[in-house]
């Protein structure tokens, strides 16, 4: 089981993901932008960190750059979420120091096989 | 593991819904002339999220026109494309379908997908470099397997963005037959080492029933991190049988995440339609409530608990010197249950934004139809009232408005000629007043037109010929049913519902509607409605050894009974005199079947008056005024005629709150 903040600004995307991660087993804290996830990742240490890119206030790209900077967080697996059509954000994710990205749409089954390759 | 995804369907609808509400109100702005690049943006996410949620819960059709929307979207807010009149226009109606989709989903009644498919292509042909939606990569080949060598040489940073080669190599293995060897050649010495990078590199052998398009997948988030070569090789000498089992599991998965809902798999079909189904049958109703208020409720709560420790600390022990403690400690008690049923009331405390905001279209699309400038002003918009009180609202305060704007507000030449300024405003205004809340719907329109009030009312025989009409009078009458100036019939206000219905909705909540108009210069439709319908100001009265509560806002005055006042009719009951008018007695005693109880003459009259009717009630006594908590008969027994509720006195007794409209109307009929 690991210990994972999902930030979503969408209740829809951020229900879905933490109820699918609980029900796998995971403990899940959920943080509305990138100030709250800012917040939780100081008061906690995660072991995953899935974010979603399109936030009012700091975007998910540069909350990535923020989760980087702090040493405790240096190798901890972060995903974006984006979709399909979205590669220039993909690699921006990437540049930024993200470990991958969740392509939405997403079912329960999807996300946890993608959990996979981060929690392995 | 298997996740209905019918339980997120509420918090979807309820987020899209409010999501293109804001949407909406942000295009206004845009059309007004605000030139903020956040509006473009907050716009751009709500679709996206619609587009997110709507796909990942199977509603194709919403995720398809979201997805189209969204791309012209993107295109407006990097500048591409010119937010002008005629976008706005597309994207207010996009909301409209947007809306339409999600009460499909919301009603389980399926729509017209005509228009849908219509604006859809409006929105394509804007696109400047419409993208065509991805079509799904195919994820395997024809089925024979194929082997692929594969060099995988991580860079020394490789660990920074949080990956690791042993994951990949283990997805790699789900794929098929793989073997891996590791090179360990620029291992530097123990000492040497620098444990946060990765020195390491593989030579793989894959064999597998994928295509090299899902071979190279597994390595997507690392391709600038690593060397990578992956190549087909001849067929080695392998037992095929072996590939046949190459996990059929992640394979399907594979294949779904990449459907993207053009091709959704039939088995998703099924789980959804399921869901479909059960959301039909019952859908719980959300609310949002802000985090400030359960943190209030939260703490309300522990102190309520302390309390209770200490009554309890006061009760162990108790000797009469502690009496003085023991009272401290039950008014702090009360204080406390107090504050607290105030805290839950505020959970249901919506503010008034919620209806005005919905207006600035209706006023923008209405106005435009009618060639009329229109202004809309809206001011005490935080005001909060009840969930339901706000739900009941809106259709009402609809009408005011298009009234207003379709009889009161003039077309800008009338105006000019009048000499208004060519712009009409109609303003929203929401203010509290003691328990209440006060609505004022203003225009500065023509007013109400006396004469054409007073010829109305003698055609319709509710005037003599010859009689005058004073200005309250005539105010009274557009209320009652039938009642309209209106030269001609329109599409908006004329459809046959006129403002009786309006004073009966507002009724209906507890609360008034008044008109005060000025010829040429505009009128104002004032309601007045209690904050919730939970509590309920009562006025207790005795009969026989009965109490009930009477509605206060339905209560004009109270008098003492005086036979000389009361005059009997033969066969139709009594009536009293009041000040020269004659009013029916209604006797609570029978209403109630109570055998005791005072006769007429000895008791009380309570003057109640519900839609302009007025009724005198005759009671034993008058207890006293005091709010009391609603508790709804249906749900506990049935409904029974001429109650509204119970409610619970002090000492536990139950008593009955009188549901005054059906008393006064029961008396008419």
């Amino acid at each position: 089981m690991a210990f994972i903040l999902i930030v979503d600004d969408s209740n829809t995307m951020r229900q879905m993901v933490q109820f699918t991660l609980t029900e796998a087993g995971h403990e899940v804290i959920e943080a509305r932008d990138a100030a709250e996830a800012m917040q939780h990742l100081q008061l906690n240490k995660f072991d995953l960190v899935i974010s979603d890119v399109n936030m009012p206030g700091m975007n998910g790209i540069d909350l990535v750059k923020e989760i980087r900077a702090m040493p405790e967080y240096k190798f901890t697996p972060v995903l974006v979420l984006t979709t399909e059509s979205e590669q220039e954000i993909k690699q921006r994710g990437r540049a930024a120091g993200a470990t991958g990205w969740i392509v939405k749409p997403f079912n329960p089954e999807v996300l946890l096989s993608v959990l996979g390759k981060v929690l392995g | 593991m298997a996740i209905d995804l019918a339980r997120f369907h509420a918090t979807f609808l309820a987020e899209s819904l409010a999501g293109l509400d804001s949407m909406e109100a942000d295009l206004l702005e845009l059309e007004r002339g605000a030139r903020d690049p956040e509006l473009l943006q907050a716009i751009f996410r709500t679709v996206h999220s619609i587009k997110g949620g709507s796909g990942s819960l199977g509603f194709d059709a919403i995720a398809d026109f979201s997805h189209h929307l969204e791309t012209l979207l993107d295109e407006l807010r990097s500048g591409k494309l010119e937010p002008g009149r005629e976008m706005i226009d597309l994207l207010l109606r996009s909301v409209d379908v947007e809306r339409s989709l999600l009460g499909e989903v919301q009603n389980g009644i399926g729509i017209d997908m005509v228009p849908v498919e219509q604006l859809k292509n409006e929105i394509v042909n804007w696109h400047i470099n419409a993208k065509p939606t991805d079509a799904s990569s195919q994820k395997t080949n024809s089925g024979e397997p194929e082997t692929y060598r594969i060099e995988f040489k991580p860079h020394r940073g490789f660990f920074l963005s949080g990956n690791d080669p042993i994951r990949i190599l283990r997805e790699l293995a789900t794929l098929g037959d793989f073997e891996s060897e590791c090179d360990s050649r620029l291992l530097p010495s123990l000492a040497d080492i620098d444990p946060e990078s990765s020195y390491l590199s593989w030579n793989c052998r894959l064999r597998t029933i994928h295509t090299i398009e899902a071979v190279r997948e597994v390595f997507a988030w690392v391709t600038e991190d690593c060397d990578l070569s992956i190549q087909s090789v001849p067929e080695l000498d392998m037992p095929p049988t072996f590939l046949q089992e190459a996990k059929p599991d992640l394979t399907d998965i594979e294949r779904r995440s990449d459907d993207r809902g053009l091709g959704r798999r039939a088995s998703d079909r099924v789980t959804m339609d399921l869901a479909n189904n059960e959301i039909v049958s019952a859908r719980p109703q959300t609310l949002q409530v802000t985090a400030e208020k359960i943190d209030g409720l939260v703490n309300l709560a522990g102190e309520l608990v302390i309390t209770q420790t200490m009554l309890k600390q006061n009760i162990d022990n108790f000797d009469m010197s502690r009496l003085g403690q023991l009272q401290e400690t039950v008014a702090l008690l009360e204080r406390n249950t107090r504050e607290l049923q105030q805290a839950v009331l505020a959970i249901r405390m919506l503010p008034v934004s919620f209806v005005f905001g919905r207006f600035h279209r209706m006023v923008r699309d209405i106005g435009m139809s009618l060639g009329k400038k229109i202004a809309l002003n809206i001011s005490g918009e935080n005001s909060e009232l009840d969930k339901s009180v706000i739900e009941k609202l809106f259709d009402p305060l609809t009408h005011l408005v298009r009234n207003a704007l379709d009889h009161g507000l003039e077309t800008p030449q009338e105006r000019m000629n009048a000499g208004k300024p060519e712009i009409g405003t109609l303003s929203l205004h929401a203010q509290h007043r003691g328990g209440h809340i006060e609505i004022h719907v203003h225009d500065d329109g023509r007013g109400l037109d006396p004469e054409k009030i007073a010829a109305k009312a003698r055609a319709l025989g509710l005037i003599a010929a010859d009689e005058d009409l004073d200005a309250q009078r005539a105010q009274q009458l557009i209320f009652m049913s039938g009642f309209t100036t209106a030269d001609r019939v329109s599409d908006l206000s004329g459809r046959g519902v006129g403002l009786d219905v309006v004073r009966e909705n507002i009724t209906s909540l507890g609360g008034r509607v008044e008109v005060t108009s000025t010829p040429g210069q505009g009128s104002t439709f004032l309601i007045r409605l209690p904050l919730t319908l939970a509590i309920v100001e009562g006025m207790f009265v005795q009969v026989g050894l009965d109490t009930f509560v009477l509605p206060l806002a339905f209560i004009t005055e109270c008098m003492q009974s005086n036979d000389s006042a009361i005059k009997r009719i033969s066969g139709q009951g009594m009536v009293v005199e009041v000040r020269g008018e004659y009013l029916p007695v209604v006797e609570l005693r029978r209403i109630c079947n109570i055998a005791d109880g005072l006769d007429v003459g000895k008791g009380v009259f309570v003057l109640m008056e519900a839609d302009s009717k007025r009724v005198a009630l005759l009671v034993d006594t008058l207890i006293g005024q005091d709010q009391v908590v609603i508790k709804s008969l249906e749900t506990n027994y049935r409904k029974v005629d001429h109650l509204a509720g119970a409610t619970i006195l002090g000492d536990g007794r139950v008593a009955l709150i009188l549901d005054a409209n059906s008393i006064v109307h029961g008396q008419m009929h």
